[in-house]
């Protein structure tokens, strides 16, 4: 059950856990002084806990679940036994005879993904972020007023600066012809949509630099209060 | 993998230079085009974009073997690749180069202006920040973005043990910061969102994060269910990741602890994963019931789980609150889901991702989005439930301090101790 | 034949779900959920086979005795074990235990050491080599501090200006990253849908 009692020791079960969690936070936090054979051991845990976990998960609420109803009922569950032959076939990719068909499964797989990532991508963020960055940029239509004027010049200069950043995209340049005017006023523009990326990229760098510092002092009170503070309440 | 020819290390496929010795890994598997620097498959005699001509390939000793002897779960990408739901991976496969046709005349290809090196570090050291999800081994990336420079061994160390007791901080200093806090805007506005929902409201709770963020998002996730479940919300936890199922019984399970007659089955319930990526998201918006037709915890039926009446799709929820440590499935909810139903999407995100949601509270698709590192700090809620824990500004404080060192040491030690 | 079958497939569920995606269920009766639902049942089963695949390929190491043969054996039996707990006691306590004592402080560790490395990766990216380098230490320093829960008492300005960058220079920038990838998924899975591509899944 979830931890009910955040540190406390209900029970010898929960005593070894934190006892365990304890020495293997160690062993990883090891890795900071150095590559060695106690870190590998703990990633090769970890690595063995998390597809065990994410395979259980996945018989127990898709597979098992589709499997039960179809031997319950087959006639109702008749797509079940669709999905389980596509499954098979999925399985035949490594026999020689039958590879061919495997071609079968991943078709639906790559499908059913190409479809929705397409209109996911369409109505939910192309169509969506191209609305809200072509607002109106007459200050009467935020109201007028200072205000007004400020928001229609923050509406205007973020228009600005994500023109900057596709045409930083543009790596292409030319030098010559009568488009060399354009090339080059495309690249200057381009050069300050890097800027405008280095300005996102750092509010990146320190909202990574907090997670990442929670995180270690999430570990750090582990050890503290609830590794260490076992040790307390045993009376070690 | 890539097995390097120098100091035989394995690489990841992605890689130009071994990210433990920097010699060049090319050979073995691409070719570079003399005009433009575009890979190319070993079997090309010409270069894929720019049409040029290539040397005949050298002699290669079948130096990539099959993945699998390097431990990792099925869905977590090999080190260094990016991450398995960046929309870019597998593009190079997506888009073969041989259907690709020569746009270019000779005279652009001589203008065709590549990246610099330090473009290319810049933005490849960057990226990683910005995408990349926790590796199985860290050090191997750090090693990855010093093939030209190194930091030397003691400011290293320095920085290091600064981190260290900066962590440990609230241990030395008690949180003196603690009265200066005021919370800010956003946070204030998904708390009297929270308020909003009616007693006896639905929220589909997204446990969209694994444990390894936890240490982030558990202490404002906590808040946040504390205070819809003490104001008798109902609260359904599901998750496309089959981690976030694990971290919905820890959270949501020590949060009900905290609220009287709060019952498992009747006011909350684990209804568990959601396979697929977007087909799972897809079903959850059609019929959810049929997506995931028992709970987690009881393996009981709808039927006998009283908080999931009058519920079919995700339509029938008051609020979504998506609790995610990763850009590209928060995309998913918003692409696949906001876009098909009516209920207002709320995001309690890492700080680390939190900018890359922005665009999306700008545009409304997210009703609210607020950071997991100072959220909790700041989210207001009466008699709030005890945690050890050393989440405080003065740490926050330290760190900054850190980062500034940082900042003046990088410019300040002499250049050419820089290099290896 | 042997490779039009799948591109066939991967363009007919897709144009079916496409047309069911934008409304089109009427027409084309339940077969567009059925087609996603199967195809999330068999992402299940290619996770399933996934782990098989790791279980097999580290058994084969430690039968055959090779470097790291023990840490093998161990990722086998920790793999199996948590399979075995998870499918005969799902949602037991054992399994729980299993996910709070194990996975959470594995994970979780590994995710906290790049709190020592990011500061590595910060000192390299505050190196000043060129004005992005500058723009970059400026922002990344100011963000760090107008994120403290005290920067308002600090000054008030410090708020104000972190909230107009985060909604001007980075809305937009994040914007034109998230831009160019959609226009970019867009073209390539527009490509699988009229069969002009054929991803590396199907080879």
């Amino acid at each position: 059950m979830p931890l009910a009692e955040w540190g406390a020791l209900s029970d010898i079960g929960n005593l070894i856990g934190i006892w365990i969690a304890g020495l293997l936070t160690l062993a990883v936090l090891s890795y900071v002084l150095g590559d060695n054979p106690i870190y590998r051991l703990a990633q090769h845990l970890f690595v063995g806990v998390a597809a065990g976990y994410a395979a259980a998960l996945a018989w127990n609420h898709v597979l098992s679940p589709r499997l039960t109803r179809l031997v319950q009922d087959p006639a109702e569950a008749w797509p079940v036994a669709l999905f389980v032959l596509l499954g098979l076939l999925l399985l035949a990719r490594g026999l020689r005879p039958l590879a061919a068909l495997a071609g079968i499964p991943l078709g639906v797989l790559v499908g059913t993904g190409a479809a929705l990532a397409l209109g996911g991508i369409l109505t939910g963020t192309l169509v969506p972020q191209l609305a809200a960055s072509f607002v109106s940029l007459a200050p009467a239509a935020y109201g007028g007023g200072v205000m007004g004027w400020a928001t229609a010049l923050d509406a205007a200069f973020l228009l600005f600066c994500l023109l900057a950043v596709l045409a930083a995209f543009q790596y292409h340049r030319a030098d010559h012809g009568p488009l060399r005017l354009w090339h080059r006023g495309v690249q200057a523009l381009g050069r300050f949509g890097r800027l405008v990326m280095m300005v996102a990229f750092g509010a990146i760098l320190a909202g990574a630099a907090l997670t990442f510092f929670a995180i270690l002092q999430s570990r750090l009170a582990f050890l503290v209060y609830d590794w260490l503070g076992s040790f307390v309440e045993l009376g070690l | 993998m890539i097995a390097c020819k120098e100091c035989g290390h394995e690489n990841p496929e992605a890689l130009r230079q071994c990210e433990f010795c920097g010699a060049s890994l090319t050979p073995d598997r691409y070719r570079e085009c003399p005009a433009c620097g575009a890979l190319n498959e070993p079997d090309r005699a010409a270069c894929a974009r720019c049409q040029t001509p290539l040397p005949p390939p050298p002699p290669t000793d079948a130096a990539s073997e099959p993945a699998g002897d390097q431990p990792r779960t099925p869905d977590e990408p090999p080190d260094g690749t990016p991450i398995e739901e960046d929309p870019l991976t597998g593009l190079e496969g997506l888009l073969p180069p041989a259907d690709v046709p020569d746009p270019m005349s000779a005279q652009d290809r001589a203008a065709f202006h590549l990246p610099s090196d330090d473009e290319r570090e810049d933005a490849t050291l960057l990226h990683r920040i910005a995408t990349e999800r926790a590796p199985l081994s860290p050090m191997r990336r750090e090693g990855a973005s010093t093939t030209r420079e190194r930091m030397p061994g003691g400011i290293r160390r320095l920085l290091y043990l600064l981190v260290l007791l900066a962590a440990l901080m609230p241990l030395i200093t008690g949180r003196q910061s603690q009265p200066w806090e005021s919370p800010r805007p956003q946070t204030l506005q998904l708390a009297q969102a929270m308020a909003d929902i009616a007693a006896g409201g639905q929220v589909l709770v997204a446990f969209d994060y694994t444990p390894g963020y936890g240490g982030e998002l558990d202490p404002l996730a906590e808040r946040v269910l504390v205070d819809l479940a003490r104001r008798d919300v109902a609260l359904v936890a599901i998750s496309t990741r089959p981690e976030g199922v694990g971290v919905a019984w820890q959270v949501l399970g020590r949060a009900a602890t905290f609220v009287p007659d709060y019952q498992y089955g009747t006011n909350y319930i684990i209804l568990g994963y959601l396979p697929g990526a977007e087909r799972g998201l897809r079903m959850a918006t059609q019929d959810l019931a049929t997506i995931l037709p028992h709970d987690d915890v009881r393996q009981m039926s709808w039927e006998e789980l009283p908080a999931m009446q009058g519920i079919r799709t995700v339509d029938d929820f008051d609020a979504i609150l998506l609790l995610t440590d990763d850009g590209n499935s928060a995309r998913r909810w918003l692409e696949q889901v906001d876009t098909q139903v009516d209920t207002p999407t709320y995001a309690l995100a890492t700080a680390r991702i939190e900018p890359l949601l922005i665009p999306y509270r700008q545009s409304g698709q997210l009703a609210a989005l607020v950071g997991g590192a100072y959220g909790a700090l700041e989210y207001p809620l009466e008699e709030p439930p005890q945690r050890n824990d050393l989440h405080s500004t003065d740490s926050h404080l330290a760190l900054w301090g850190i980062f500034v060192l940082a900042a003046i040491l990088a410019n300040v030690v002499p250049w050419r101790m820089h290099r290896n | 034949m042997r490779r039009a079958v799948p591109v066939a497939v991967a363009c007919l569920t897709g144009l079916v779900v496409l047309l069911g995606f934008f409304g089109a269920d009427g027409i084309l009766g339940g077969w567009p959920n059925l087609l996603v639902e199967g195809a999330a049942f068999l992402a299940a089963l290619a996770l399933l086979m996934g782990a098989a695949h790791l279980a097999l390929a580290h058994g084969r190491r430690a039968l055959h005795g090779e470097a790291e043969a023990g840490h093998s054996v161990v990722l086998v039996i920790a793999m199996l074990a948590t399979f075995g707990i998870g499918v005969v006691l799902p949602g037991s306590a054992e399994l729980a235990w299993i996910f709070d004592y194990l996975y959470t402080p594995l994970q979780a560790t590994m995710t906290a050491l790049l709190a020592f490395f990011i500061v590595s990766a910060a000192y390299r990216a505050f190196r000043l080599r060129h004005a992005e380098a500058i723009v970059l230490l400026i922002t990344s320093l100011f963000m760090l501090l107008g994120q403290l829960a005290v920067s308002e008492r600090i000054s008030p300005v410090i708020p104000a200006l972190r909230d107009w960058t985060l909604a001007i220079p980075v809305t937009a920038g994040v914007r034109g990253i998230l831009l160019g990838t959609a226009l970019g998924t867009l073209a390539a899975t527009l490509r699988i849908l009229i069969g002009m591509d054929r991803p590396q899944a199907l080879e």
